[in-house]
């Protein structure tokens, strides 16, 4: 049978967690640290079960603040400022570092908003803008409307490469965005056929197939590709026009 | 570029390494934060702020010698650098200059 403080190092599924969940620049520090102070729980003859509880809760909360730090470095990216007696303005606070993630990201947000403003506020602004003869098919596009403009916003970081790298990435996150968007909108046409009271819904009372939806999906690729070409071109004029600013110290 | 200046904790943080010197590292910064400012810190927010505070220039690094204690892993100590305390001043001179607005009344 086991001393109640026998036990001497940390438990092996936390230290396993916190090496797999902590960026290389800091891990051994931190895991360094926690061994320490483990170790001055030993020698204090602390139940190993309060230990090893310890480290637990160390290692989750240690835990949530580096996966929300690593969220932001992949989102917003780091912000580093000028070493010198003059602070510059914030141009920008977003510096998109990987525009693969930040896109799938885009997505996710832009099929969730999409789910939101079907589910939830349609009935409503359809109720208030039918009046003035639109239907919700009119308004269908508004959440993506809306995220592309939010998109434009995002994409300003990228005003320093050349138009071509621009449009590639723009045009890019345009698309899978919209395939996101289509997968949404797909799903809810697919929900909605397998309601018992769809009948009189005559768009969604049968689930729409790929072969009907393909001369609709070229098209829509081909303005989304013509929206990436003017949010390069917009993106392009805006970094002309910025000029630095700063503001003095002290 | 960011001209935002550090926040509450990072402040704080900086602060601590200006007291501890030159055994600023994780156990201490933490024992150091959780005694001033009584309350629990999470190493996780420590090292988080830390690791900020290194990418902004604030705070330069240095690696001491493995010891078995911490498991054959070496501590990382840290160190206040110029841009951290000018950051600092300016931090300073900003929260002065906006308690100088007014003097807050006993009563209302």
């Amino acid at each position: 049978m086991n001393q109640p403080t026998s036990r001497s190092s940390p438990p092996t599924w936390a230290q396993w967690i916190l090496t797999a969940a902590c960026p290389p620049r800091y891990r051994d520090a931190l895991a360094g640290d926690l061994a320490e102070e483990y170790a001055m729980r030993v020698q204090a003859h602390e139940h190993w079960l309060a230990r090893d509880w310890w480290y637990g809760t160390e290692v989750v909360r240690a835990i949530g603040y580096v996966v929300r730090q690593r969220v932001v470095d992949v989102f917003v990216g780091h912000h580093v400022p000028q070493v010198s007696s003059e602070i510059p303005m914030i141009k920008n606070p977003f510096s998109i570092r990987h525009p693969l993630a930040f896109t799938v990201f885009f997505g996710l947000l832009s099929a969730i908003a999409f789910f939101i403003w079907f589910a939830l506020a349609r009935a409503l602004v359809v109720g208030v803008i039918g009046l003035a003869g639109a239907n919700e098919v009119d308004l269908q596009f508004v959440p993506y409307v809306v995220m592309s403009l939010l998109l434009v916003r995002f994409l300003r970081p990228l005003a320093a490469w050349s138009f071509v790298a621009r449009f590639a990435v723009s045009g890019g996150v345009f698309l899978i965005t919209a395939a996101f968007q289509f997968i949404a909108t797909y799903s809810f046409a697919v929900y909605l056929s397998r309601l018992p009271s769809c009948g009189p819904r005559a768009s969604f009372n049968c689930a729409p197939t790929l072969s009907h939806m393909l001369p609709g999906i070229g098209l829509t690729v081909v303005i989304l590709l013509a929206l990436g070409a003017v949010v390069a071109y917009i993106t392009g004029v805006r970094t002309q026009q910025q000029t630095p600013r700063t503001v003095a110290v002290g | 570029m960011s001209s935002r200046p550090p926040g509450e904790f990072e402040q704080a943080v900086l602060l601590a390494l200006v007291r501890l010197g030159e055994q600023a590292y994780g156990v201490r910064i933490r024992a150091e934060l959780e005694t001033r400012l009584h309350r629990a810190v999470s190493i996780g927010a420590v090292y988080t702020t830390l690791d900020r505070l290194v990418a902004k220039g604030y705070v330069t690094t240095s690696l001491g010698e493995p010891t078995a204690e911490r498991g054959g892993r070496a501590k990382k100590f840290f160190h206040l650098a110029a841009p951290g305390l000018a950051a600092l001043n300016h931090a300073r001179q900003t929260t002065q200059a906006t308690w100088a607005i007014a003097p807050l009344p006993s009563r209302l």
